[in-house]
């Protein structure tokens, strides 16, 4: 067999087998079946006879049992494991005993639910909703299917959607039986306009939603308000739908799944399907710079591994986390497969071209991605299906439940951000019985360097957290507008969880503000305005600034960032990516929410140089830990960009910077901080590994700094500047802890006199790394194993003296969303767990004084603070140093 | 701790709380004090109806409120054959007044104007929710004062608001009174008659232009109204609310006189609209399309006697020559083709070359027009456009006809 003979090639070969750090088996599964239940529609029996199915996986039939007896489920399988039919089949068989009911289905993107439409249409063609006649009946055969063709177009389902033309909505709204859309559309077209969907709202009885651990942070709060408003709908035409949910695996799905929509949940995760033995291997590509830390490129081994899955004919998926690494992938294959006929670029470039589009359709290595044409993504799927296209390359586009049958092999160049998601891609190999593979090839990040070296995380139970917040200050109170827009709000009622007296407040609060009419006991909405016009799912904060490059002679818009995130992004001389082009801003120009850029090619990314302060607003819970305090509250963060720095690509030298002048930004949030002990801070101060304290430069100080500055003519060496009512600063070339004594440091030749502006410049060059902003940095970047959150979710702070603490060093996480997410209580609640793995993840790290990897890159002179960092990680964690 | 205002605020919302005037204190000018109008009794309370009383006589500006002319035109083009069974009593003409123009279940219809013909008089009645909690009663008097009409005249009524009515009524847990009536839009019809006339099809634009009527100083434009009803809400100052009353009423008058105006042109309208040429265009244009074609030919042969903007004659010339080709009155076409011809219409040397190639076998004469259509194109330089357009199918043409011609002269070859 291919994948046998090819696996025992790994194993031999050295230069391949050393770099798997794990070789994981898991055993085949054999399917365990059960009959179908006695009240089954004949018409889905039959359905599913045609489909060669006569039985149901244990947990198809407990879903069913469970979905009958009216609870609400989730259903967390994994990829391939039939749970479209969980749902798909006590929903057909209401709806075929029903003539009148009705189901909505959710998904988190259009093509998900077109391509959910087309199997659906595909399953209930074979279904005949006039049923014992025809099952007892022996009728001739053509005469069957004719009754059956002229009765299933009765079922009628329909994709519902912002691209549904509108002439074809009405008889959508009047005649579907089953509703396929998403919450954005949902949201802004289909709630607002609930009464032109009476006979769709009076008979729903079923809330279909997949995919439900997309649903999470910002996105999945704002998704739980619709949800609440669709409820409250929904009973108003007096109907309470039942909710069927499917997920991934995640650690808390029963969680997720209560408090999006807010009803009681059953589980079920008893996968009853066949599965054939799965190989998966982490792969760490081999250390070629240990000082910097530096590993061979985890997108050039995965095209070296997917090469061999390419000679031994098997079929082979490759993911990449970006549109621009897909299309690196893509070329190398290419070009190392001369074999493979016709053009090394992307159908995207030439797809005017006749001529190029039909050789790509000869090709057997393909790419996939968002922004392929839709017929070119369907020629892609029947080209994987029946397995003429050996080698696709892919974003997650084609993780989410796109039918394309199994691979032989799965190739994930890249921790894919979350652990549900790494499951879902390496799902996508195995087919049936026969055994396949999959290979997580590792980056350089921190995080797919932890799981490297931590794989039990894999195997063992998923340690990731969905969280939402539904009452997020911010995100309930757009969609209370909502609500109140699409139905008055009467005295004492709720939302969802929100009581009765919590709800009055933001209701009072809208009739001062002119958006509400308080009168008669009801809130009427009284403004011209569309509230939902003013919400987008995707995001927390409205407000957005457009991002605009030069198209002949005008400024066309490319893309948009939140505002509060455009002050660090989009700032005057910031270099921005945007789908793999840099761009050079022009101008930031907040009053009318645009910033001007230009794209350029440039060998240097820049950096933002803030300055944060930070408030205590209300502090929530607070307790002491092993050597500090660990707290969680409100707090006010205020950041304020001061200039940029210049860094160049790959060897990460210091170009220069400039100074900025630009407003403050607040954010009101929660956040989650330690606060050294004393104890603490006293023992590594002892050890020597306390590099915050201000440095005390021995006794001839006075003295030497006196000679320099006389020596320098009492000038600033770098910009001359004289020396006026200020006395200039003496500055230390090499930093002064990197000598053993005072005196040594303190030699002349070792001196430099500077004005304060250059000197702050020539500090930040030799940016000492501390063990307090290593630990900062190795947290920052470990949380989203924990949390399912980007990491641009949540803030970090470092600080020696903070005002969170009455002046001791804290640390300090928060969430970088307006009122929060959850994410600081949950890493509050978790304290312990994450001082470990951080702990671990920076002992286990090869690089010699920090890198990227664990505590951050060090600065010029090499000063990365590991061995501070471990130290205090060490205490945090009841070690002895 | 904070008010979840000052929370709001820290959070970065702006609802312009500090633009609101303060809920005035002072005396309040209830609606029954600024309108003559009368309380009616509902079994869900009491709501405030104006109800005003017009002559059959009233004219609207020049034009007669009662419809004085048949619909079948009309009955045609909107596709509603029962149209003409309807009698003037039975139609209901309405406008509404609302807190918005988005549509969706948070806008309101703060006032509901309907109109009627009743004996000899048009009954007008203006129903207004002083408060949206009176927002039932209010549609429950509508329905009695709807009863049992059969047509229901509108402007822009069909994507404004009879939807937005639905919403009303179905809020209201009550079903809407409109499924079973027959439903005539008149803005659909204004823009067919007078897109080429008028440089604005709005209901008040028309008011001035067709039915010479002018309002006063009581009017308000429409984007104000909203605004007016929301400080209405909060100071209970009712004073301001008389010009949208003013408002709501002319609009139904006009629709009424509009209805009638209409009518009149349609049914005879070389009389109807003898003072306008470009309408007797646009109505010969419908006319055609309905398929009433010995009609559309005498207007479009009237209009064209008169002074006509180049474009719209043009335009005419052209749809009326294909209309005649259709219906092989070649003799009215070719006049046609020729005139066109005069003025460098390039279509109409082809017409005339396809007409005397197949019709008449008339190669000589057929080459004749090619060739003067293809020396046009060639000496104006203007038309570089039409040049590429037509050069190519000049020429296939002219190629076609010599051969022809030279297989007429010696059939033998």
């Amino acid at each position: 067999m291919a994948l046998s003979s090819l696996l025992s090639h790994w194993r031999a070969e050295p230069t391949i087998a050393t770099n798997v750090v794990e070789w994981h088996s898991v055993a085949a599964h054999q399917a365990q079946f059960v009959g179908f239940p006695a009240e089954m529609h004949p018409g889905l029996i039959a359905a599913l006879a045609s489909k060669k199915i006569s039985d149901l996986y244990t947990h198809q039939s407990e879903a069913w049992r469970l979905v009958n007896a009216g609870q609400n489920v989730v259903i967390v399988t994994g990829t391939a494991s039939g749970k479209t039919l969980c749902y798909n089949l006590p929903v057909l068989n209401r709806l075929l005993h029903h003539p009148d009911s009705r189901a909505l289905y959710l998904f988190p993107t259009k093509s998900l639910a077109q391509d959910q439409a087309e199997t659906l249409r595909e399953f209930i063609k074979d279904i005949s909703l006039e049923d014992r006649s025809l099952r007892e009946s022996t009728l001739p055969q053509d005469l069957q299917s004719k009754l059956r063709d002229g009765l299933s177009d009765k079922l009628v389902v329909s994709v519902y959607d912002g691209d549904t033309p509108s002439h074809a909505r009405p008889p959508i709204r009047e005649r579907a039986r089953i509703v396929l859309s998403n919450p954005d559309m949902l949201h802004r077209g289909i709630l607002p306009h609930h009464t032109r969907w009476i006979d769709f709202f009076k008979n729903l009885d079923f809330i279909i939603i997949d995919e439900l651990h997309v649903y999470r942070g910002v996105f999945g709060s704002h998704v739980a308000n619709v949800i609440r408003r669709l409820k409250r709908i929904a009973a108003f035409y007096g109907a309470h739908p039942q909710f069927i949910m499917t997920s991934a695996t995640i650690a808390n799905p029963i969680e997720l799944a209560e408090r999006l929509v807010e009803k009681k949940v059953r589980l079920v995760d008893q996968n009853g399907s066949a599965r054939g033995a799965q190989n998966f291997l982490i792969y760490n590509p081999p250390v070629v710079d240990r000082e910097l830390g530096l590993r061979r490129s985890a997108l050039l081994e995965s095209v070296r591994l997917a090469e061999d899955l390419f000679h031994y004919n098997i079929q082979t998926i490759i993911f990449g986390r970006a549109r621009r690494t897909i299309e690196i992938m893509l070329t190398y294959l290419k070009e190392k497969n001369p074999s493979n006929e016709g053009s090394f670029y992307d159908d995207t470039i030439h797809r005017n071209s006749h001529f190029d589009r039909v050789s790509q359709e000869n090709d057997v290595i393909r790419g996939y991605r968002s922004g392929y044409l839709p017929s070119t993504r369907r020629s892609i799927e029947r080209g994987l299906q029946n397995g003429n296209i050996r080698a696709v390359v892919a974003t997650n586009a084609l993780e989410l439940g796109i039918d394309v049958g199994g691979m032989g092999a799965a190739i994930l160049a890249g921790y894919p951000g979350s652990i549900a998601a790494t499951w879902q891609q390496a799902g996508r190999a195995g087919r049936g019985n026969l055994e396949s593979l999959a290979v997580l090839v590792a980056t350089a990040s921190p995080l797919d360097q932890y799981l490297a070296h931590h794989p039990e995380y894999f195997f063992e139970r998923s340690p990731e957290q969905a969280l939402i917040n539904p009452d997020n200050l911010l995100i309930l109170f757009w969609h209370l507008r909502c609500a109140a827009f699409e139905m008055p709000f009467k005295e004492g009622d709720s939302f969802g969880r929100v009581s009765g007296d919590e709800l009055d407040e933001f209701l009072q609060y809208l009739d001062k503000s002119g958006d509400l009419h308080h009168s008669g006991g009801k809130f009427f909405w009284m403004s011209e305005k569309y509230p939902s016009d003013d919400v987008s799912l995707r995001s927390a904060s409205p407000e957005r600034v457009l991002l605009q490059q030069p198209d002949l002679d005008s400024w066309v818009t490319f893309g948009e960032v939140d505002l509060e995130s455009a002050l660090w992004m989009v700032h005057p001389h910031a270099v921005y990516l945007h789908e793999a082009q840099s761009f050079l801003v022009e101008e930031l120009d907040l009053d009318n929410k645009i910033a001007h850029l230009r794209p350029q090619n440039l060998d240097y990314y820049t950096t933002p140089l803030s300055e944060t302060t930070v408030q205590l607003q209300k502090l929530m819970a607070q307790s002491e830990v092993t050597a500090a305090i660990k707290s969680f509250g409100d707090i006010q963060v205020t950041t304020r960009v001061k200039g940029y720095r210049k860094v160049k690509w790959y060897t990460h030298e210091n170009l220069g910077q400039g100074e900025l002048d630009l407003p403050p930004s607040d954010l009101s949030t929660m956040g989650y901080w330690i606060a050294l002990s004393e104890e603490c801070v006293s023992q590594l101060r002892e050890s020597g590994l306390w590099s915050n304290d201000s440095n005390r430069y021995g006794s001839n100080w006075s003295i030497q700094r006196e000679r320099a500055r006389a020596r320098d003519g009492y000038r600033c060496q770098t910009c001359g500047v004289q020396e006026g009512d200020i006395m200039l600063h003496v500055h230390h070339k090499t930093p002064f802890r990197a000598f053993s004594t005072p005196e040594e440091a303190n030699q002349l030749s070792n001196l430099i006199t500077l004005c304060p502006t250059c000197h702050n410049q020539a500090e930040s060059a030799v940016r000492v790394h501390s063990g307090l902003s290593g630990l900062a940095y190795a947290l920052g970047n470990l949380a989203p194993i924990f949390l399912m959150c980007d990491d641009h979710d949540l803030g970090i702070h470092a600080d020696p003296k903070s005002p969170l603490s009455q002046g001791t060093p804290v640390v300090l996480l928060y969430d970088r969303i307006p009122a929060g997410i959850g994410f600081s209580q949950r890493l509050y609640e978790l304290h312990d767990e994450i001082m470990t793995s951080t702990y671990e993840l920076v002992k286990d790290c090869e690089c010699l004084d920090g890198c990227p990897s664990c505590v951050g890159p060090g600065g010029e002179n090499g000063w990365g603070g590991k061995k501070e960092t471990l130290a205090l990680l060490k205490l945090l964690t009841g070690k002895d140093i | 701790m904070s008010s979840l205002s000052d929370k709001l605020k820290s959070l970065g919302v702006r609802l312009g709380t500090d633009e609101l005037p303060p809920t005035s204190k002072s005396k309040r000018y209830p609606i029954e004090e600024v309108l003559d109008g009368e309380f009616l009794q509902t079994p869900y309370g009491e709501i405030f109806a104006v109800d005003s009383r017009y002559p059959s006589e009233h004219r609207q500006g020049s034009t007669l409120l009662h419809l004085n002319a048949a619909l079948d035109t009309i009955a045609a083009w909107a596709k509603e054959p029962h149209l003409v069974e309807i009698r003037p009593t039975e139609f209901v003409f309405l406008d509404t007044e609302t807190s918005g123009l988005a549509t969706g279940s948070g806008t309101y219809a703060f006032l509901i104007g309907v109109g009627r013909f009743q004996g000899d008089e048009f009954r007008l009645a203006q129903f207004f929710m002083r408060d949206p909690i009176e927002e039932t009663a209010q549609l429950i008097a509508l329905l009695s004062f709807l009863g049992d009409y059969r047509g229901l005249v509108t402007f822009n009524g069909k994507a404004f608001d009879i939807p937005l009515l639905n919403t009303r009524f179905i809020t209201n847990g009550e079903q809407p009174p409109f499924g079973h009536a027959t439903h005539l839009d008149l803005l659909p019809l204004a823009r067919r008659l007078w897109r080429d006339r008028l440089p604005s099809r709005a209901l008040s634009f028309l008011e001035e232009a067709i039915l010479g009527a002018k309002r006063t100083e009581e009017d308000v434009p429409g984007w104000l109204i909203p605004h007016l009803y929301f400080d209405y809400l909060r100071d209970g100052d009712a004073r301001p609310l008389k010009n949208i009353f003013y408002h709501n009423a002319m609009d139904i008058i006009s629709l009424a006189a509009l209805l009638n105006h209409m009518a009149t042109i349609l049914e005879n309208p070389l009389e109807g609209a003898k003072k306008h040429a470009v309408d007797q265009i646009a109505i010969a244009k419908l006319l055609e399309d309905l398929g009433q074609l010995d009609e559309a030919a005498r207007l479009y042969a009237n209009g064209l006697e008169h002074d006509l903007p180049p474009d719209i004659s043009s335009t005419a010339i052209q749809r009326w020559s294909f209309m005649e080709k259709r219906r092989e009155n070649f003799e009215t076409a070719i006049k046609l083709w020729q005139i066109a011809a005069e003025s460098g219409e390039i279509y109409a040397f082809i017409e005339l070359a396809k007409y005397f190639e197949h019709r008449q076998g008339a190669y000589q004469e057929a080459i004749l027009w090619t060739k003067k259509a293809m020396d046009l194109i060639s000496i104006s330089n203007t038309l570089r456009f039409e040049s590429r357009h037509w050069f190519p199918e000049l020429d296939h043409r002219l190629k076609r006809l010599e051969r022809k011609l030279s297989n007429s002269i010696n059939p033998d070859k």
